[in-house]
């Protein structure tokens, strides 16, 4: 049995300006791809982020990858693009986050009668007149907004899900066995799944994951 | 490399600059020269 490599990591300070420069141009394209179709509205748009979402994103990456405090590790063997990409993606969930937050009711609507102070008994406000709201909720249409917001990103996941099986499909083509294994990977969450439903060992899994990277390695100069 | 960041690599690399520039409205020489012009920034202010 072969025994596990410890990972190796660089130190970020190693990087080049050259490698810099290349990783920022790949993170440009990653993110045309990423993006393309959602930066004119909603949470990877200008009005919302402060800047446009092909420059802030990769600002703020090379700010925290030249960060001393940065907590991202670069392992040894791998482009700084890959770590760039990493960091992005992780940004990019946290806007959304935020972006979704922000659009939950700061006020919370109770039904409740209040009496005036001092007032006669018929001096009850209405218990339907809501008279502090979030401009949405007065609208009634904040639970449709919210739930647009994530239908489209469940939209926006499964659109990339798509992209990534396209590309490995087209990438196998012709190979029965890692046709299947490419199915697989998109279909099960983990090598046990795969193992089983291929009817191979988990070794096996990983050799043909390991065989799939390799094709990409090949594939990928343009 | 995990699985993910291949397929990653491989998306950017399968990006045109045509089709940078259709998604975001800028050629990806003006999207370097900008990158860049910040990167010259954030040297000189890190070495004041």
């Amino acid at each position: 049995m072969r025994k596990k490599q410890k990972q190796k990591y660089k130190p970020l300070s190693d990087a080049t300006p050259e490698e810099m420069q290349e990783a920022m141009q790949v993170a440009s394209y990653w993110l045309a791809d990423e993006l393309e179709g959602h930066t004119e509205s909603g949470a990877f748009s200008e009005a919302f982020l402060g800047d446009e979402a092909r420059l802030i994103f990769i600002k703020k990456a090379y700010n925290t990858l030249k960060s001393p405090d940065c907590n991202w590790k670069w392992k040894e063997g791998t482009k700084l693009s890959t770590l760039m990409i990493n960091v992005i993606r992780s940004d990019m969930a946290h806007e959304l986050r935020r972006y979704i937050d922000q659009g939950k009711p700061k006020v919370v609507v109770t039904s409740s009668m209040k009496r005036k102070k001092g007032g006669a008994d018929d001096e009850w406000d209405d218990a339907n007149d809501v008279l502090e709201v979030d401009p949405d909720l007065k609208r009634n249409d904040f639970d449709v907004q919210t739930e647009m917001e994530m239908l489209e990103e469940l939209e926006r996941e499964e659109s990339l899900r798509e992209k990534g099986l396209k590309v490995a499909r087209a990438a196998v083509k012709g190979d029965a066995m890692m046709e299947k294994f490419v199915e697989a990977v998109f279909e099960l969450p983990d090598y046990r799944s795969i193992s089983k439903k291929l009817k191979i060992t988990q070794t096996d899994v990983k050799e043909l994951e390991a065989r799939l990277i390799a094709i990409f390695a090949v594939k990928k100069k343009r | 490399m995990s699985l993910l960041e291949k397929i990653d690599e491989l998306r950017a690399n399968s990006v045109t600059p045509e089709r940078f520039e259709s998604v975001f409205g800028v050629s990806i020489e003006e999207q370097m020269s900008q990158l860049m012009a910040f990167v010259r920034e954030q040297e000189e202010a890190a070495s004041k």
